[in-house]
């Protein structure tokens, strides 16, 4: 890269000022989204969602000694099911450990206010049997299976995912239509400049790479500062913050996006650009 | 070297240049002139390729200038020096980058860009201002910067569309007596100029134009 594409290129970076910003901002908002979006979907995948992870049925129970005893039936009837009890004190220590805010009032309620919990673990094929099963024994009030939320929070995460990704397509297309008016109001700025180079010798390269390459930069650099965030927030579990399934794939698509939206971008702008006769 | 055959160009309309046939031969040096609207800007224009015929033919350094593709524009254009009326300098860049813009762009060495631009700058009396602005010159300064501009590639054929415009004499006759040895060295000139005085002090080779036509192709003064 020459002196003068070196030169023309910082000049216009520059010149972009508070609409390259812009530009800037807007990729890498959309890069931080879709990234979050696509990390806590496949972490909730792998973790919570996975066909690999057994069914979860939770039943409650009229008192501790009804739950020991479906217990047994349930271990004699379903082998490969994990049955366990909890207690009244185990599910207000359990209340507790989530909302640790809450947990002296919680400690101040009657273990009476607390129901005998038989949480059953089964694969997932046989959740819907087991669960009308159990639902049938005496002594169990209600039996629910975790399709109960497995199914809703599929929808909403498919939901939030399709909605995420249209608002970052969105934003990476105003992206796209900020560099393009940059480039545009640079080039007809520049238009007597430009005259110039061409009447003494500048090749149609010379013109037009700074501006494919100012476009290409504005954007690249918000989704490489997108993809630094992305990066920390994979790291940030010890902030207490959920955990991201980011994969380095997904990160490069990202991190190559924003260029090849600001490529586009100048592209388009580079149209208002005379051309010789 | 330049061959013209029966040019003709108009705007809306307009007739600029009509009929106009000439041949100028390598290393020749020659007169354009004219009254103003006579048509010279336009056959120089018409020379570097800033525009194109309606009718005719014109041949520069054996490239027909018409038929050039887009991509050999460039490289046909840095093979003349061309001295814009208007100077046509870079606003926002020094004396010595508006010199060694095009060097810059063939990625000459740096050094080597320097040393020629000094060189030319030298030759015009402006090794001083290599760092100045073109708003900061004068007229005649930016002039003669447009002159080292041109000339430092050291093309076969130099354009000079009123070169002495915005010089006082002195300047002028410095400034022909400049162009008079780069044809000596072999370079190819065509000077548009309504100045007669240049021509006389000047004698060579003038085509006039008047009205669009080429009136006159002779030796010396205007007649």
């Amino acid at each position: 890269m020459n002196r003068h594409l070196v030169r023309e290129i910082a000049r216009q970076l520059r010149e972009s000022g508070g609409s390259g910003l812009v530009a800037v901002l807007m990729v890498l908002v959309a890069t931080v989204l879709a990234g979050t979006l696509l990390g806590v979907r496949g972490w909730i995948l792998a973790e919570v969602l996975s066909s690999q992870r057994p069914a979860t049925i939770t039943v409650t129970m009229t008192s501790p000694a009804t739950a020991a005893a479906l217990r047994e039936e349930v271990n004699s009837r379903f082998p490969a099911a994990v049955a366990t009890v909890m207690t009244p004190a185990a599910v207000r220590a359990e209340l507790a450990s989530w909302f640790p805010q809450i947990a002296g009032a919680l400690a101040a309620a009657s273990e009476d206010s607390y129901p005998t919990l038989l949480v059953v673990e089964v694969a997932r094929g046989d959740e819907e049997s087991v669960t009308a099963w159990l639902s049938q024994r005496p002594g169990v009030g209600l039996a629910a299976g975790s399709r109960f939320w497995r199914e809703p929070l599929q929808r909403v995460l498919t939901g939030a995912l399709a909605g995420g990704l249209a608002l970052t397509v969105t934003l990476l297309i105003g992206c796209g239509i900020v560099v393009l008016l940059v480039v545009r109001l640079m080039v007809l700025a520049h238009a007597d400049e430009i005259e110039i180079m061409r009447l003494i010798g500048a090749r149609e390269r010379d013109i037009r790479i700074p501006y494919l390459v100012s476009g290409a930069a504005l954007a690249g650099l918000g989704s490489a500062i997108g993809a630094l965030v992305l990066v920390l927030l994979n790291r940030a579990s010890a902030l207490g913050l959920p955990p991201m399934r980011l994969p380095v794939e997904t990160l490069l698509v990202l991190a190559a996006t924003g260029p090849l939206v600001g490529l586009a971008g100048a592209l388009l702008g580079l149209a208002a650009l005379p051309r010789e006769p | 070297m330049i061959l013209i055959e029966n040019l003709s160009k108009s705007y809306g309309g307009r007739p600029a240049l009509k009929g106009v046939s000439a041949q100028v031969e390598q290393g020749e040096f020659v007169f354009l002139t004219g009254p103003s609207g006579a048509g010279k800007s336009t056959l120089l224009r018409l020379l570097y390729r800033a525009e194109l015929p309606d009718e005719g033919r014109i041949v520069v350094g054996g490239a027909d200038v018409a038929s050039l593709r887009r991509s050999e524009i460039a490289s046909f254009r840095r093979r003349l020096g061309v001295v814009f009326q208007d100077f046509k300098l870079l606003r926002r860049r020094t004396v010595a980058e508006n010199v060694t813009f095009v060097l810059a762009l063939l990625n000459v060495p740096e050094r080597d860009q320097r040393k020629r631009a000094f060189q030319v700058l030298r030759q015009m009396g402006l090794q001083h201002r290599l760092g100045a602005f073109p708003e900061e010159l004068s007229g005649g300064e930016q002039q003669r910067v447009a002159v080292a501009r041109a000339l430092v590639l050291q093309p076969d054929v130099m354009l000079a569309d009123e070169p002495t415009g915005n010089l006082d004499p002195e300047r002028s006759h410095e400034l022909m007596e400049l162009f008079k040895t780069i044809n000596y060295q072999g370079t190819t000139v065509v000077l548009a100029t309504h100045d007669r005085s240049l021509i006389e002090a000047h004698p060579a080779r003038t085509l006039t134009l008047e009205r669009g036509r080429l009136t006159r192709d002779g030796w010396g003064g205007v007649g």
